[in-house]
């Protein structure tokens, strides 16, 4: 378990004071109060505990945290060196005095721990993963495990034969695709974990009256300016989605790259094919301030190619997945989603709007995006822009919105590569390209259906 | 009259159960109005009766006035006024981005507002000269007083108003993106008002011309009440913090 517990804590600062003492007494000749200064240095370096990683977020904070700990740690080191065994080699004072000293530092040290822990353990309460017996279950998450595997299969068989495809090919695609199906599954069971974690963190459904006040999100008192609950909550996320992707079984987890969005987390390259893409939390601009819209999504690339797309939006409860070339579904295989069929002077369209402080040096181009801008406004009925590329192009897919654009090149392909396969599954279109103009990596995408598709693209001339 | 209407909260919430249930069933009905090219779901009628129903009777001689059309005694002391469904093109599109709205008047002036968000479960509720509460906890908005750093909630004209007011719209929008950190349309009045109210939204800017007083009153109620100014520049409307509403509109030149 993750969950970090004061028996754990407790644990290690003995076990590492105890071993620190002992091995500096039995080395002749050396004193122990260097040994103790190296091996505070070695824990502002390295740290052992990979809580503090988890719950802090930004460096300063972390190494604030290490600093405060090393202190504690050494105070605990002198506090068994007095107390539990005198020094072979130096001249100790009488034990009498030995004592006073050994216990009142013994005092400090358990005093400062009780402190830090309440400190770094503000918001235990709202991790508490116990399932809430009257939240009702997605309905994807209500099948048992083989016949999730079974009805996606049976689904997917349906849809493409009325496709219109003949029974060799799709027999081909089936054999193909069912390892992924496992696989989606094994996604799926992670944001299961996450659906349990958001529903006790933030205020929703029939847990309101009691959640609310532990959800509220400025709970947390680690001292920072602006959102560190959001990072925190967003690697506890990406924590929990490691933990299940390791356990599907294909494809490996120790061969797949790792891209994901958060900063100084995990990120990994093997070169072998095989890359997740993941985005824990996009909109934690909007969490920190408790709008209720953001989305977990995550992808599965195989050569540049997604083969798997699940956007999971927990506030509204729409959990969007896709798996390439089987179609793209809303909550269960059973309500399989398609872009709409509206015409340009009836769209609604959601759009990224371009920032001026990215174009610093170049305000023509600015000028150039806010021109194609003003064109895409004029001719369509409305606009929307909730702020949230995984969301955006999810709704395209489910035919809410006709068309999602990205002005500047701000999105990072963690953000969209779900979004994308929804589209393209839905029947819709996409022109995906990638830019480095404003950022390094960023991408720019126009999705929508048939019917404006090419318009789109002239207007906005990707 | 008890000072925080437990039923009426209970009713709209009610009707808003309902009505999600009847999206995620898909047996709504969606007709166009004949004259604009709004729609009406028959979700909208069921939202409408059932609540009018129920609070004539507990307020028997109130008034009440409806989008959808029903007026019952418009020059009463407190008269209600109804949208049951702010955001009807989400709602008949399948977006979750919807809302009841309802609110009281009290001789011409608003006095309560009711903003219920089905999908999302947020009861937003206000008196004026009280708190505003958000699922019955008290929320403030927001006090950011910087532009750079304010995330914006921004309305836009329809199709419907004139070129030269939607030529006049682009323009301020242009100047809002290079000025503010974020813009955001959620195309929802009333919600757009709420989540500026619980400090999601730092403002919100409405250059449409063209909103209706059922689809923004109640909405008022709660951001005023949570501490907001609600300014109206010849039907666009500026509102959240006092002193980031002041900048906006002599950036907008309103």
């Amino acid at each position: 378990m993750s969950r970090v517990t004061k028996k754990d804590i407790t644990f290690g600062v003995i076990v590492v004071g105890l071993v620190t003492t002992r091995l500096a007494e039995w080395i002749p000749g050396v004193i122990v109060d260097p040994l103790l200064l190296a091996s505070s240095a070695f824990w502002l370096v390295w740290n052992p505990w990979p809580f503090l990683q988890s719950k802090i977020g930004g460096k300063k904070e972390l190494l604030r945290a290490k600093i405060l700990f090393t202190i504690l740690l050494s105070v605990g080191s002198l506090a068994f060196y007095f107390l539990v065994h005198p020094h072979p080699l130096r001249i100790e004072p009488t034990g009498l005095y030995r004592f006073i000293v050994g216990s009142a530092l013994f005092i400090l040290f358990i005093s400062g721990y009780i402190l830090l822990y309440h400190l770094y353990n503000q918001e235990a309460r709202i991790l508490n993963l116990e399932p809430l017996q009257h939240i009702k279950l997605l309905p994807v998450f209500e099948h048992k495990e083989e016949s999730f595997i079974e009805d996606g299969l049976t689904v997917i068989k349906t849809h493409l034969h009325e496709e219109g495809k003949d029974p060799d090919t799709v027999k081909k695609i089936i054999e193909e695709r069912q390892p992924f199906i496992r696989t989606l599954q094994g996604v799926l069971s992670a944001i299961n974990e996450i659906e349990l974690l958001f529903t006790n963190s933030y205020d929703r459904g029939d847990v309101r009256k009691e959640t609310y006040e532990s959800g509220d999100l400025s709970v947390i008192r680690i001292p920072s300016r602006g959102g560190q609950y959001s990072i925190i909550l967003a690697t506890k996320v990406q924590e929990i989605l490691l933990q299940h992707l390791k356990k599907i079984p294909f494809p490996p987890f120790s061969e797949c790259d790792v891209k994901t969005d958060e900063p100084g987390t995990f990120v990994r390259e093997v070169g072998k094919g095989y890359t997740w893409v993941i985005d824990p939390i996009d909109g934690s601009r909007h969490f920190r301030r408790k709008l209720p819209l953001f989305t977990t999504s995550i992808a599965l690339q195989h050569e540049g190619k997604t083969l798997l797309g699940v956007i999971y939006a927990p506030v509204t409860r729409e959990l969007f997945f896709a798996v390439k070339e089987c179609g793209a579904y809303l909550n269960d295989w059973s309500t399989r989603l398609q872009v709409s069929e509206i015409e340009m002077g009836q769209a609604l369209v959601h759009i990224e709007f371009p920032h001026k402080d990215l174009y610093s040096n170049d305000s023509t181009e600015f000028e150039k995006e806010c021109e194609a801008l003003k064109t895409v406004l004029m001719k369509t009925k409305r606009v929307r822009g909730l702020g949230l590329g995984t969301l955006g192009l999810a709704y395209v897919a489910k035919g809410s919105f006709e068309a999602y654009i990205t002005f500047p090149g701000t999105s990072l392909v963690s953000d969209v590569a779900a979004g994308i396969l929804l589209v393209k599954e839905a029947k819709g279109q996409v022109k995906f390209v990638e830019t480095s103009t404003v950022m390094k990596n960023g991408v720019r995408v126009i999705a929508s259906n048939k019917e404006i598709h090419q318009e789109l693209i002239d207007i906005v001339k990707l | 009259m008890k000072s925080v209407p437990e039923d009426v909260i209970e009713i709209v919430r009610e009707s808003g159960i309902l009505i999600k249930e009847m999206m995620h069933k898909k047996s709504v009905k969606v007709t166009h109005k004949k004259d604009s090219g709004d729609l009406v779901t028959s979700a909208d009628l069921e939202v409408q009766q059932s609540i009018f129903t129920k609070i004539m009777k507990i307020y028997p001689d109130h008034g009440f006035c409806s989008e959808e059309g029903k007026r019952v005694r418009p020059d009463a002391e407190y008269v209600w006024i109804l949208d049951p469904i702010d955001g009807t093109k989400h709602y008949a599109i399948g977006n979750p981005l919807y809302a009841i709205s309802l609110a009281l008047k009290r001789e011409g002036e608003l006095i309560r507002g009711l903003v219920y968000i089905p999908e999302m479960d947020q009861m937003y509720y206000a008196e004026k000269g009280g708190n505003a509460l958000l699922n019955g906890h008290s929320i403030h908005c927001s006090l950011e007083e910087r532009l750079d750093e304010t995330i914006l909630c921004l309305e836009m004209p329809s199709r419907h108003e004139s070129a030269a007011k939607r030529k006049w719209a682009l323009e301020k929008i242009g100047i809002l993106v290079d000025h503010v950190q974020r813009v955001r349309i959620i195309g929802v009045g009333s919600i757009g008002l709420c989540l500026c109210a619980m400090g999601g939204y730092d403002a919100y800017v409405s250059l449409s011309g063209a909103w209706k007083c059922y689809d923004l009153a109640a909405g008022q109620v709660v951001l005023q009440a949570a501490g907001g100014e609600f300014l109206m520049y010849d039907r666009r409307i500026v509102a959240g913090p006092a002193v980031l509403c002041k900048r906006i509109a002599s950036l907008l030149d309103l």
